[in-house]
């Protein structure tokens, strides 16, 4: 049973990671990108396409968040700014098909749509903590979810930058005239949302030991699912939902509930809204 | 590429996903995008298929069961919906679909994960002619009063419940009738493919079909068409490229890359044409000559089922009474009353924050009333939704101006006739005429100037027959000579039977045009009086203008 906690918590710090990045950028510039599945997806994937057997565990976590953070930058280059932040429909369907172009060009460059299997063994190591059994592997992974979201948070509320997308949030059409570049704003938005994601992905990987191409769209939606069940642009709501549907998709899949387990983030987020039509939104951050 | 029309496979697909996209197109008209339609889809197709292993029901049939019982779980689903707005919305029915898929999944009566067989296959004929149908019925949908209230609310769901619009209600309808025609749709695909199995309804289909609806545009049955022909095209153009004589080996890459090619495209559209494919002034053009045409024989449609609302004779047509509403801590309106007689124009003024646009949300029935009574010809209406209040004889205009962006400015005031319930209205176009846009019926509300746009909005609300219309700050960013115009429209406004309140900062017109002032201050009512016992009241020129003093030149009339 306590095994089943720790690995929702680590399921769940990964959901929140992921959750993160939509809210972040929905809470600085009301715009979804549907492409941030298929960026988490890519990060993890390319990341272990890119390590050989030598390559230190770190080195390939870095790889994976430079990778998630670049693809995310250019979803603002080439979906966002083209189609105009004013128009968040026509945005959001920009990103559907920025999905479909890193997807498939990843399946046609590669020209496989097998799994990749991570290339490295991991540290086999187990601590003992009041007689149950945890892996290294899983203690490390929930510590690095666990540092980023706190820097994240922090980021967001102390920095000047943090500071200049809250207000951004708050008023797109001042921020500009009080001198903050805004482009630069909306890239580091992505930046950070990509390499979040990049990093989920990759621990993600390494407790699932591989990374499908087809991956992308169901985490996605989960990620979107999270998001709003969080109360669109809270911070510390996402964090929460993410691993609230951990800790719930493992427990299902423990009570033997798999015929349903997919549709764990969806009934959760139909009572969600059915109860707080405006989600759980606890403080608003970004 | 001429092989690809004579495929009966590729013509059936591209009905059946038409229809679809037409289902797409009659709820997202409503601004309702709905990402859960593969849901309705599936509950469609099972319907369907269930019915025809047990019996040979002809094909209407069987696709009209798929239809209700769509329409079953979508009632629910269409509440439910109402509740939520915007992205929470999509959420929210992007949620459904899943769990209906998953659902499904779970019963072993229908096969479960494995999926289950229908035995009766369908014609390319019977294809055709059930999209034949279907755009019928949607057309008739759409041209109708109901189609032009489902468009109002894509714009402006506050003005269109204040023009008369049941906003909650056509909602619901909209998301019913779409979920049966996405059924039919789907009663379609099994007969088609024979086999179904839950993995053919996942998320990437809704997805789909709603794409079909957003690049070819979503204020047009044209655009679901075009929108659906154009992607199943397109792709299938793609497939097939190898086996096209003039297309160069060079590009035979692209039938594998397809979805790569397409994704690029999605993303360009977007950019160039954010509206898609079919815009809205692309139909307007199109349909131009046989507007014109309609135009000489249909003056206004009226909606005669609504039934007149009764008055209590003798009563003033409007009376406030004892009214407050608070925000939070803040008592934005304190005890206000005051009454509206027959033919009346009355003033209201007062400083910023003293209450003027709050009194109008209150009495309009945007902001519930949460104290005090307001009648209207002697019947209580404090409890009434906006929309029931506006077919009732309460309209009103909005301080920052909300027109209807994808409505004919002759469209905006059908709208409004359709709220008259039984009173006389002074017609779509002798209001055309009065409003200065008689020679522009067609204009949508992004080429007019801002004065029009105000006073298109006026009209609107003069479309609804009322008793009594509100009008905030009417004349905010007009010219002298605009607000001339202005205030020959509000006494013709009362020449026309409707009495008037009229809240404005500019004093002048305000009081050439008024019979009797309610001076607000802090949410109080300081004074009702006439325009000059208002000049000559030190009060309320400390009020409203800060100073004890007379003001030079204030009181001026304007002719």
């Amino acid at each position: 049973m306590i095994q089943v906690l720790i690995n929702g918590l680590l399921l769940g710090a990964n959901y929140a990671l992921l959750g993160l990045g939509y809210t972040l950028v929905f809470g600085v510039m009301h715009l979804l990108t549907l492409a941030h599945g298929e960026v988490f997806m890519a990060a993890g994937l390319m990341a272990l396409l890119l390590a050989g057997t030598g390559t230190p565990i770190w080195l390939v976590g870095l790889y994976a968040l430079v990778i998630g953070a670049l693809l995310s930058a250019l979803t603002d280059l080439v979906s966002f700014r083209p189609v105009g932040y004013r128009r968040p429909i026509a945005a959001a369907v920009s990103t559907i098909g920025f999905a479909l172009v890193i997807q498939n060009t990843l399946l046609q460059v590669r020209g496989s749509s097998t799994a990749v299997a991570v290339p490295f063994s991991l540290p086999r190591a187990d601590l003992e903590l009041g007689g149950i059994l945890i892996s290294v592997t899983q203690v490390v992974s929930l510590a690095v979810a666990g540092v980023v979201l706190a820097v994240t948070h922090q980021f967001v509320r102390r920095t000047r930058w943090g500071m200049a997308m809250r207000a951004f949030a708050h008023d797109p059409e001042v921020v500009p005239l009080l001198g903050v570049p805004v482009r630069r704003l909306t890239v580091l938005t992505l930046l950070i949302a990509g390499a979040l994601a990049g990093i989920a992905s990759y621990l993600l990987a390494i407790r699932n030991g591989s990374v499908s191409p087809f991956a992308g769209l169901e985490l996605g939606l989960k990620g979107l699912a999270i998001m709003t069940i969080g109360g669109l642009g809270s911070l510390p709501g996402a964090m929460i939902a993410g691993i609230g549907l951990g800790l719930i998709e493992s427990l299902a899949a423990y009570l033997g509930l798999t015929g349903f387990q997919t549709a764990v983030p969806w009934l959760l987020l139909i009572v969600v809204l059915l109860i707080r039509p405006q989600g759980l939104a606890l403080g608003k951050t970004a | 590429m001429s092989g690809i029309f004579s495929n009966e496979s590729f013509l059936i697909l591209l009905a059946i996903n038409m229809i679809a996209a037409v289902g797409m197109n009659l709820v997202y008209v409503t601004g309702q995008l709905n990402l859960g339609q593969a849901g309705f889809l599936a509950v469609g197709a099972y319907t369907t298929a269930v019915l025809d292993a047990g019996w040979d029901l002809p094909l209407p049939a069987s696709l009209a069961a798929g239809a209700v019982a769509a329409s079953l779980v979508a009632l629910p689903v269409a509440l439910g919906a109402n509740r939520v707005r915007g992205i929470y919305l999509i959420m929210g029915t992007l949620a459904v679909g899943e769990v209906v898929r998953v659902a499904i999944g779970n019963v072993e009566a229908v096969g479960g994960l494995q999926g289950f067989s229908g035995h009766r296959p369908v014609t390319l004929a019977g294809v055709l002619a059930t999209l034949a149908v279907v755009l019928v019925i949607a057309n008739l949908v759409m041209a109708g009063p109901l189609g032009l209230r489902m468009r109002s609310i894509f714009d402006d769901e506050d003005a269109a419940a204040s023009t008369g619009v049941a906003t909650r209600r056509v909602k619901v309808v909209s998301v019913v009738i779409s979920a049966a025609a996405v059924a039919v749709a789907g009663g379609l695909l099994a007969k088609f493919y024979l086999f179904i199995a839950p993995r053919n309804f996942g998320i990437l289909v809704s997805f789909q079909i709603a794409l079909y609806s957003l690049i070819g545009g979503v204020h047009s049955l044209l655009g679901a068409v075009v929108g659906a022909f154009f992607v199943t095209f397109l792709l299938e153009l793609l497939r097939g490229i190898q086996d096209i004589d003039w297309v160069p080996s060079s590009l035979h890459f692209l039938s594998s890359w397809r979805l790569v090619v397409y994704g690029l495209l999605v993303m360009w559209l977007m950019a160039v044409l954010p509206e898609g494919l079919i815009g809205r002034r692309f139909v307007l053009a199109l349909q131009s000559p046989l507007r014109r045409l309609r135009r000489r024989s249909v003056i206004s449609d009226v909606d005669s089922r609504r039934e007149p609302i009764a008055s209590v004779p003798g009563s003033p047509v409007l009376e406030v009474e004892g009214v407050s509403h608070r925000f939070g801590g803040l008592v934005a309106l304190d005890d206000v009353s005051f009454s509206v007689g027959a033919g009346e124009i009355v003033a209201l003024i007062g400083a910023n924050g003293a209450g003027k646009t709050t009194l109008i949300d209150v009495v309009g029935g945007r902001h519930a009333c949460q104290q005090g009574s307001i009648r209207l010809r002697g019947v209580e209406v404090a409890g009434w939704r906006p929309e029931r209040r506006a077919v009732a004889g309460i309209a009103r205009t909005f301080q920052s101006v909300r027109m209807f962006a994808h409505l004919t400015a002759e469209e905006a005031l059908r709208l409004g006739g359709l709220a008259t319930a039984g009173r006389p209205g002074a017609g779509v176009s002798a209001i055309l005429e009065l409003v200065g846009l008689a020679d522009r019926p067609d204009s949508l509300p992004g080429t007019l100037s801002l004065a029009e746009q105000r006073r298109l909005e006026i009209g609107r609300a003069f479309a609804c027959a009322p008793h009594v219309v509100f009008l905030d700050e009417p004349s905010v960013g007009m010219n002298d000579e605009e607000r001339r115009e202005l205030s020959h429209l509000v006494r013709s406004l009362r020449e026309g039977g409707a009495s008037v309140v009229l809240v404005d900062h500019n004093l002048d017109l305000a009081l050439a045009v008024a019979d009797r002032v309610v001076v607000l201050d802090f949410g109080r009512v300081l004074t009702v009086a006439t325009p000059q016992e208002v000049f000559d009241d030190p009060k309320v020129r400390e009020a409203y203008l800060g100073s004890r003093e007379a003001v030079p030149g204030m009181g001026k009339v304007v002719p």
